[in-house]
């Protein structure tokens, strides 16, 4: 008993890595990432599986930006503070860009993604300013005037327009 | 979505349910009911499950459409008996103005009265006949609308027909244009060859042809320009990476016999366009160039984009890259070319240039013409017979989907397998295919 004890944790790792490998290869492939159902035919608890690949700064870019992309339709507090730690950090400014996305389409977490958004304002690539944008689209009165202090410093012109758009 | 409701009407007019009859349980062909036949007549050919092929003019030889018969030897009996003559009025694609930079083998004929769709029933143009010379070696026909595609076959004067019909619906629409030859199997003939055109909705729809003449080598070139889209990331390692992974286009096209001559090389400057959705890739296609002064821009090349992401609107995703068109022509603007998602080749950061490699050639494949050996599900695979199909019986697992795993003796080594990994790349390439890419538009023959 003690040793199927000690063993368990081995097992049930033994039991995950091959589940963790298939979902990786799932998240490879061409033409169109994995379906959900594809998803928890090969994973237990896909939701740990993509959070781990998403936060893996070592996994492929294609994998990292589907697992994000997925990440959206799970609204465990765990994904939530991966999204965040993504959207702010990340080195791939399209992970970035995709975490900020992550957030704004998944689940409503308002008070969240005002604050990821408006940090994302100043972020150094414009699409990921772009997306903090569009995540903005219903601003209170801080995101408000965090959008006016982002148009004033904006110079790129695609990012500009989308800033003049909320006003 | 929209692919489902274009599926709908595409089976509705081809009267054809996609599973009653496949490689599972045929020998012979399927035809457009649905049912099994021998495969070796004339009126219905074709082998393993695959759609039936009306070979008139052409004959049935061992479930092929051939040109010359079993007796064979003589091949078009009498220098081309087997043409359907050309008429007052086709589009004479021999007088059609050569495209610039590639002589007298490559040009491109826009049909100058837009084809119309006619009615709610069918949603079938007209025909357009066009008359395809002798020494022809490969034609494309683009229906510029969004959601129009060429009929399923291609029919002579006398109403005989080649079906190309077993390309599924949904495949044939989200790339709706028609290349003949399909394969050494579904030859081009010289003569009058008429096409329809289907869609959604009746109006008039854009038709641009290119015709390649010349000799179809059985080696060949093909010119390349690597587009840089500005603001997506781009190091000057990248691009070392992105040049590393043209150099070793040779690896699987080296076995069709072909490889890249040259390399141009451009910048597009609208940062908007770095990260891009798969259907505004027009956007992408006819965005100014500014051309490198050391490797410049060559005309009618494949322009190989290189964007920071390429999104998928279908699947919420990131596509590793798509091309423009299978195939693509140069002369199409809005179909020059294939796409990659640059920050999906990362891997700590560093851009991959083998995973690249994997992309570019795959991708290349389509553009060229090829499609995948054997689709996800097993039940559609390509017009080339010499192709390993990958059948849904070894679906070991059931879940709906052929993985490299289930098909390694199948065909998943194969360029164009329908899923590839670029931790374990793809090794082949057919003969079958490389007839195929050598009668690619784009092919300079050597």
């Amino acid at each position: 008993m003690v040793l199927l004890m000690l063993l368990a944790p081995a097992l049930a790792l033994a039991q995950t890595a091959p589940a963790f490998g298939q979902v990786r290869a799932l998240l490879r492939r061409p033409h169109d990432g994995p379906s959900a159902d594809e998803l928890r035919a090969v994973s237990a608890d896909p939701t740990a599986a993509l959070l781990a690949i998403a936060l893996d700064p070592g996994g492929w870019g294609i994998e990292r930006l589907r697992a994000t992309a997925l990440l959206a339709e799970r609204p465990e507090p765990k994904v939530l503070a991966g999204l965040e730690q993504l959207a702010r950090h990340d080195g791939l400014a399209s992970v970035r860009r995709t975490a900020l996305a992550s957030l704004a389409h998944g689940p409503a977490h308002p008070a969240l993604l005002e604050k990821v958004a408006i940090a994302a304002l100043a972020d150094a690539d414009p699409h990921v300013r772009l997306e903090a944008v569009h995540a903005l689209a219903s601003p209170s009165r801080a995101s408000r005037a965090a959008l006016a202090t982002a148009l004033q410093r904006e110079q790129v012109d695609f990012v500009k327009q989308a800033l003049v758009q909320t006003r | 979505m929209k692919w489902t409701a274009a599926a709908l009407v595409l089976l509705t007019v081809s009267g054809c349910p996609s599973d009653q009859c496949s490689a599972d349980n045929c020998n012979g062909c399927c035809d457009n009911t649905g049912l099994c036949r021998s495969g070796l007549t004339a009126d219905a050919c074709g082998v393993q499950g695959r759609f039936c092929l009306a070979c008139m003019p052409l004959v049935c030889t061992n479930g092929a459409c051939t040109p010359g018969g079993a007796g064979g030897g003589g091949g078009g009996t009498g220098g081309g008996s087997g043409t359907v003559s050309c008429q007052s009025g086709d589009l004479d694609l021999k007088t059609a103005a050569p495209s610039p930079g590639f002589g007298s083998l490559t040009v491109t004929a826009q049909v100058t009265q837009a084809v119309t769709i006619l009615g709610q029933a069918g949603f079938q143009s007209d025909p357009i006949a066009l008359c395809v010379p002798d020494d022809a070696v490969a034609v494309v026909v683009d229906p510029l609308a969004a959601n129009a595609l060429p009929s399923s076959y291609v029919e002579g004067a006398a109403g005989e027909k080649i079906d190309l019909s077993s390309l599924d619906a949904l495949i044939r629409w989200v790339t709706p244009q028609l290349m003949l030859p399909r394969g050494p199997e579904v030859p081009l003939v010289a003569g009058r060859h008429q096409v329809r055109f289907f869609n959604t909705q009746s109006g008039p729809v854009d038709v641009m042809v290119t015709v390649r003449r010349g000799a179809r080598g059985a080696a060949s070139s093909f010119p390349v320009n690597l587009v840089f889209v500005a603001g997506s990331g781009l190091t000057q390692t990248d691009v070392d990476a992105i040049v590393a992974a043209a150099g070793r286009f040779d690896t699987l096209y080296g076995q069709a016999g072909i490889d890249v001559t040259q390399l141009g090389s451009g910048v597009i400057q609208n940062t908007a366009l770095a990260v891009i959705n798969d259907n505004d890739l027009g956007q992408l296609a006819s965005a100014p160039i500014t051309s490198s002064t050391t490797a410049p821009l060559i005309p009618n090349a494949v322009n190989l984009y290189f964007a920071q992401e390429v999104k998928s609107t279908d699947t919420a995703g990131t596509l590793l890259g798509k091309a423009m068109g299978i195939p693509g022509a140069p002369s199409v603007q809005s179909r020059n070319g294939v796409v990659v998602s640059v920050d999906a080749h990362r891997s700590n950061g560093t851009l991959d240039a083998n995973a690249l490699w994997v992309t570019l050639s795959h991708e290349m494949g389509h553009w060229h013409g090829l499609r995948h050996t054997s689709e996800r599900n097993g039940r559609t695979h390509d017009l080339i017979n010499d192709t390993p199909e990958c059948p849904a019986s070894l679906d070991a697992n059931h879940d709906g989907l052929l993985d490299s795993v289930e098909c390694a003796n199948n065909g998943a080594k194969n360029l164009m397998f329908w899923t590839y990994d670029f931790t374990q790349p793809p090794t082949t390439v057919t003969p079958g295919q490389a007839w195929l890419l050598n009668s690619a538009v784009t092919m300079v023959p050597k």
